[in-house]
């Protein structure tokens, strides 16, 4: 092995256990941006001694047992300050380290739960808590979150340490909430994912390839936490919603880096592997829950246009009821468009428009060109032309990207014609 | 970019320990499918390293190991 070959693969074993690790030293040294550190110089350690020695036979808990032995050091440390302070006894120490020996091997499962849960905390702003997440459970380096975020590195580093030193003032609790607090805490992690997640959807062709991979870095994390909690069916909804969205990856950009819709894409190109896996997660998701949350819904929205091999054998009605379930669990605007589509789609452009006239005077969507253009399809194939040009001129003037805009204006022109060539 | 390999193992006997490596590999999130008569595991890696660090953790004591890196077809 030469030494570039060691190193290459003394990252991989970072990559592999760097969560463990933190998450092991967190409960010793109770404080995420010590055991980092800890983790750290263990690294630094292994760079100086595996190219001589060859990575050991289990490099993992070689790096735990370095690490270890300096955290021990700087807890006995504090124990004796304390110690000067509060009159401790000597047990107390000694049975503290005992403590932490026996639990800290029993427990990985648990302590990378509770990094999770700290590393998402709401006490963090929301960029603290994704940098957190893709530095201490991805294993990404400050330099790829800020190439894979468009973002000044030193601006990426300042919201990891300013989000370490947060917690550490707060004083937040290494543990996994109980009771009514879990809920609201499990959100808050599966929104943070599910933001990494549509960073990477959102990435267009030139950008780095690290911004796509976030897609692939924020199912990874899914995936970990659907291990860790079992039995959330939010959790595997949520998994399930992103597989599938992520199995359209290759088919929803064409030769030129346009964005081609779901109905146009080439089913053929859609990742298999990743639609099975969606579809397993949400049958997991269903049985577990009484009723879908909301990522289950939208997962159960994207299998149903992955189960149907052409975009003719769409289930449509069944998507109808999921948009209107989806829309009662959290009403929202845009929601109720989409449902307004999958509506048309199932029961006729008239039920469609119905929808969407209650909408025109929804102060949010005002500016929003999907409204007018889904009303203008909905009125064109009602034949009412007219109306439909106008709505196509509008949606045309509210779109900022161009390609879209000579897609409304040509639909617009076509309406004014007789409704020739009337698109889709 | 993410990359997807197949680590495909040719041994004389059956792995004693499948079941505890395949947790691994879930619990890391990195198990995309598992053979069920084949022994074989598609995972997903940031790297070839990554492949060949996971490759290495394969509980067997006879064999060989074999990975393949899976190219898109476009």
């Amino acid at each position: 092995m030469t030494l570039s070959d060691t190193h290459r693969a003394i990252d991989a074993v970072w990559r592999i256990e760097s969560p463990r690790l933190i998450a092991g030293l967190t409960r010793i040294v109770r404080d995420v941006g010590v055991a980092e550190e800890l983790a750290q110089d263990a690294l630094v350690a292994a760079l100086e001694k595996w190219p001589e020695s060859g990575v050991p036979e289990n490099p993992g808990a070689w790096l735990m047992a370095t690490a270890k032995h300096r955290a021990i050091d700087i807890v006995r440390r504090n124990v004796m300050l304390e110690r000067k302070h509060a009159d401790l006894g000597r047990e107390m120490e000694t049975q503290r380290e005992m403590d932490i020996e026996a639990e800290i091997d029993d427990h990985i499962g648990d302590d990378l739960l509770r990094l999770v849960f700290i590393a998402c905390h709401p006490v963090l702003a929301t960029e603290s808590r994704v940098a957190l997440t893709l530095r201490l459970l991805g294993g990404l380096t400050t330099d790829e979150i800020a190439r894979a975020f468009l973002a000044p590195e030193a601006t990426v580093a300042q919201r990891i340490v300013r989000g370490k030193r947060t917690l550490s003032e707060a004083n937040v609790p290494f543990e996994v909430p109980r009771g009514a607090d879990f809920e609201g805490r499990l959100s808050s992690v599966l929104e943070v994912i599910y933001l990494i997640f549509n960073e990477g959807y959102s990435a267009t062709a030139g950008d780095d390839l690290l911004r796509p991979a976030l897609c692939e870095e924020a199912l990874r994390l899914g995936r970990i936490l659907g291990e860790l909690v079992p039995n959330e069916p939010e959790v595997h909804g949520l998994i399930a919603l992103m597989e599938i969205q992520a199995s359209r990856l290759k088919a929803r950009v064409g030769p030129s880096g346009e964005a081609v819709p779901l109905f146009d894409q080439d089913r053929a190109r859609w990742d298999r592997v990743l639609v099975r896996r969606g579809l397993v997660a949400l049958e997991r998701a269903e049985k577990l829950g009484s009723a879908l949350g909301p990522y289950g819904l939208q997962a159960a929205i994207a299998a149903c246009h992955a189960r149907a091999r052409t975009s003719d054998e769409t289930d449509w009605q069944q998507i109808a009821a999921l948009y209107d379930a989806l829309a009662q669990l959290m009403p929202s605007p845009v929601i109720e468009l989409n449902r307004a589509v999958a509506v048309a789609m199932a029961f006729g452009p008239a039920a469609g428009l119905e929808i969407v006239d209650e909408l025109r005077s929804e102060p949010t969507l005002q500016n929003y060109h999907l409204l007018p253009a889904v009303r203008g399809d909905f009125l064109m194939k009602l034949g009412r032309l007219e109306e439909a040009r106008a709505e196509f001129e509008r949606a045309a003037s509210l779109t900022r990207n161009s390609r879209e805009r000579n897609l409304l204006l040509e639909r617009a022109r076509s309406a004014s014609e007789g409704g020739k060539n009337a698109g889709r | 970019m993410t990359m997807r390999f197949l680590v495909l193992v040719k041994a004389s006997e059956a792995l004693p320990d499948m079941g505890t490596y395949n947790e691994q590999l879930a619990r890391a999130g990195v198990l995309l499918d598992q053979g069920t008569t084949a022994c074989y595991w598609l995972i997903q890696a940031r790297s070839k390293d990554e492949a060949i660090e996971w490759a290495k953790r394969v509980p067997f004591e006879d064999g060989e190991i074999e990975i393949h890196r899976l190219l898109e077809i476009e």
